[in-house]
């Protein structure tokens, strides 16, 4: 069983203290951004220190481990999420690229239909329209039932003959439900529909295999999960790769160029052109590493029990709205809370200025959503491996404080 | 040309007073600028002008007063004070909330959402642009200043100004004098100063009923509730003045009534006690010789009159050079009859003196009201 007092040795920043009165950051902000340890930021700089080159481009020895560095950072995306091998994980930037490379590799005709829900965040949202504008697709929203779970029953309904795509988020960014991905699948793949899975909030958090929800696409960021940013992975199930058009052209991803026309690169590299963010992905590599020695059932198991002392005490505070599914077995480690009488945007201030704690405030890039709950926005708690109960405490004891002064 | 007639007209015989004077280095002589050039540096105590997050098209701003005011103070902001401007000032925000516990402040004001703490950061949300920013930062560095603590003595500028913190008002200086009707929004501050007769007048009821329970009559207390509403009203009006005069230099001028309505409020504290003094030691009163006693009666009419001619002075009926002269034989005769009393040694007078020692209190204060005025010297 993992240590946390352990697992926060390893994360440089939370030894950083305020300048003025040497008050530690409390970091409640991991749906935004997830901090590093130090195993991270070593293999970054390793890479940088040790093994500067390009990839697949060279002979010379440092070209090559740098290849290899990258290569296997790909194999352990690819097992870390229960993926058949590399040739299905694709390096991207981030979840909304991933997102923008499935909206432009698919074919679409007008007339064909994408659906996805209202409780999404906007990268799941926006390309669509896009899309929209571009090729005459019809867009599609599946709403919510009992106030945070989404309306199954209607999913059967909206999908047609010209249905495209399903995309869908696992985890919601904004009430934390936990959505059921592999029911979604199972009724999409009988219409012999794809899903892309919005996996940002989920693969960091929960244990996920792509083989057990069947999905065919799978998006997520490194980031969120203790790696580098600008650094994410699409999965394409294996025979889908080949289908779908390359978003962007140039070097690497192609296996032969003449001036009339191009063959592609194998899998991944087919969608990979140019230079990738090469010591982002071997970051990327070891976050898993990390993640992989925690073991994310325990991951999991440690976000259920703060997330449910954390409702279980901001639910006690008088004024404050918890927005989600009050059942931690239904929900992430994500919060969303409003505070009558104060806007969120302030309320993260307050806590940030008394006692230097991180939270996320705004519409957390899903307003649709916001506009379905009635609030303009809303204050986001979220938490991670390294967060302790003792932070939770000061957390909800410093909201309380600001709710009974400040309101 | 008429409007500005009509204001003249609105003022009684006399519109000008004196600009008081503080040492060097405090804080009500450093002034709180902030030039609406002021460049984006942290050094320089603005931190930063960025888009709003929680509405487009609109910023927000955050400062360091510590940092404007090159201060070495940790804590500049003396929050009991700061949360006592905010009150007298609740009329004018949307919303308003002051917390002691946490240090924080929070107004809307004009649309613009501030917050400001204890260590001197003050964030300004949903400004409509960088020059709106400024603005509502200047004006409410002006509406916090008396709370903004002093380097000279480590009080805040409320203290300076009333000359309670005994290093900053300049006593017997050579005073400036400042014609109201020159000033914009002088009118403003003509106000708050003739809304100071209200709260003397009252405490000149006040003394009379301190003679008649002298006399041995049963005499109510003070009727404090009225009284602050009336002072709270005086302060209104000159924060209302420190805000919307264009000049620093003449907001300044905002602290004469502000100074002036602190040290009344010490006068009616300790006057409320001396009224429970009198009434719980009657029998004491009626065992003192009829001298002495006749001293103690005449000593509370003189403070008495101390205060009416200060009424007069803050309500401007009459000339300063008057008022210093009718104030001075006043105070003449509050000597003479002291030394009197002090001359007569007996364990009853000391009882009496026990009794009495905080009419001293309320003679001082009454002193540095006047040197508020910039009449010192009397």
């Amino acid at each position: 069983m993992p240590d946390v007092n352990k697992i926060r040795e390893d994360f440089p920043l939370l030894k950083r203290r305020r300048e003025d009165d040497g008050k530690p950051f409390i970091y409640l902000d991991n749906a935004a951004t997830s901090l590093k340890p130090i195993q991270v930021i070593e293999a970054v700089t390793n890479y940088y220190e040790k093994h500067c080159a390009n990839i697949h481009r060279g002979v010379h020895t440092l070209s090559q481990e740098a290849s290899q560095l990258y290569e296997e950072a790909h194999d352990k995306v690819a097992r870390f999420i229960g993926a058949k091998s590399r040739e299905e994980i694709v390096f991207v930037k981030n979840t909304t690229e991933a997102i923008n490379y499935v909206a432009y590799g698919l074919d679409w005709k007008p007339g064909d239909e994408v659906i996805t829900t209202v409780m999404e965040h906007h990268s799941n949202i926006v390309p669509w329209q896009l899309i929209r504008d571009r090729f005459g697709v019809k867009i599609k929203f599946l709403d919510l039932k009992d106030k945070w779970y989404l309306d199954l029953e209607q999913l059967e309904g909206l999908i047609t003959e010209k249905t495209k795509l399903i995309t869908v988020v696992h985890v919601s960014n904004v009430i934390g439900t936990i959505n059921p991905v592999e029911e979604i699948c199972k009724i999409a793949h009988e219409h012999e529909v794809p899903v892309l899975i919005d996996g940002a909030q989920s693969v960091p958090h929960l244990p996920v295999d792509v083989k057990k929800i069947k999905c065919d696409l799978l998006a997520f960021s490194a980031h969120k999960m203790l790696g580098p940013t600008g650094v994410g992975a699409l999965y394409i199930r294996e025979g889908l790769g080949e289908e779908m058009c390359p978003t962007f052209g140039g070097g690497d991803m192609i296996r032969r160029v003449t001036l009339e026309k191009s063959e592609w690169n194998v899998m991944p590299w087919k969608f990979e052109a140019g230079t990738p963010n090469i010591a982002g992905g071997i970051g990327f590599g070891a976050a898993v590493e990390y993640l992989e020695k925690l073991g994310m059932e325990w991951v999991r198991s440690h976000e259920k029990e703060l997330t449910k002392y954390l409702l279980e005490r901001l639910y006690e505070i008088p004024k404050v709205t918890v927005y989600g599914p009050e059942d931690v077995e239904k929900r992430g480690g994500v919060v969303a809370f409003t505070v009558e009488g104060l806007d969120s945007h302030e309320l993260a201030m307050y806590l940030d200025e008394l006692e230097n704690i991180a939270i996320r405030s705004g519409v957390h890039c899903a307003e649709p959503l916001h506009m379905k709950l009635g609030i303009p926005s809303s204050a986001r708690a979220s938490v991670y491996v390294y967060n302790t109960k003792e932070e939770v405490d000061i957390f909800c004891s410093t909201l309380e404080k600001i709710v009974r002064e400040l309101t | 040309m008429r409007k500005r007639e009509r204001h003249k007209m609105a003022y009684s015989a006399r519109r000008v007073i004196y600009r008081p004077k503080f040492v060097d280095h405090c804080i009500l002589k450093i002034q709180v600028r902030t030039e609406s050039n002021l460049n984006v540096s942290e050094e320089k105590g603005l931190a930063y002008i960025q888009p709003c997050a929680a509405e487009v098209g609109k910023v927000m701003l955050e400062s360091d007063i510590t940092k404007l005011l090159r201060t070495t103070h940790r804590e500049i902001i003396d929050f009991n004070v700061f949360c006592d401007i905010l009150n007298t000032y609740k009329i004018r925000f949307s919303e308003m909330q002051c917390s002691l516990t946490l240090g924080v402040g929070r107004v809307k004001w004009r649309g613009k959402t501030i917050s400001i703490f204890k260590k001197g950061k003050i964030k300004i949300r949903e400004a409509l642009n960088r020059e709106d920013a400024m603005k509502m930062l200047q004006d409410f560095l002006r509406l916090i200043w008396g709370s903004l603590i002093c380097e000279v003595c480590g009080q805040p500028a409320i203290y300076c100004a009333a000359g309670m913190c005994d290093k900053c008002l300049e006593e017997n200086a050579q005073r400036e004098l400042v014609d109201l009707e020159e000033l914009p929004t002088g009118v403003i501050l003509f106000n708050a100063l003739i809304n100071l007769s209200k709260p003397l007048s009252l405490l000149s009821e006040t003394f009379s009923n301190i003679l008649d329970g002298l006399r041995g009559e049963k005499i109510s207390g003070v009727r404090v509730k009225d009284f602050e509403r009336m002072l709270n009203r005086v302060n209104l009006l000159a924060l209302d003045f420190m805000v919307q005069t264009p000049n620093i230099e003449q907001a300044s001028l905002g602290f004469i009534p502000l100074g002036i309505t602190l040290n009344l409020k010490t006068v009616f504290r300790t006057v409320d006690d001396l009224i429970k003094e009198i009434n719980k030691n009657s029998n004491l009163l009626m065992q003192v010789d009829a001298k002495i006693k006749n001293n103690i009666l005449e000593i509370f009419r003189k403070i008495g009159n101390l205060y009416e001619s200060i009424s007069q002075i803050a309500s401007m009926k009459s000339d300063v050079q008057h008022d210093v002269k009718k104030v001075r034989g006043i105070l003449e005769n509050i000597r003479r009859i002291r030394e009197e009393v002090e001359n007569t040694p007996s364990e009853l007078n000391k009882r009496l003196f026990k009794l009495f020692e905080d009419t001293d209190k309320i003679y001082l204060t009454g002193l540095r009201i006047l040197n508020i005025f910039g009449v010192g010297g009397v």
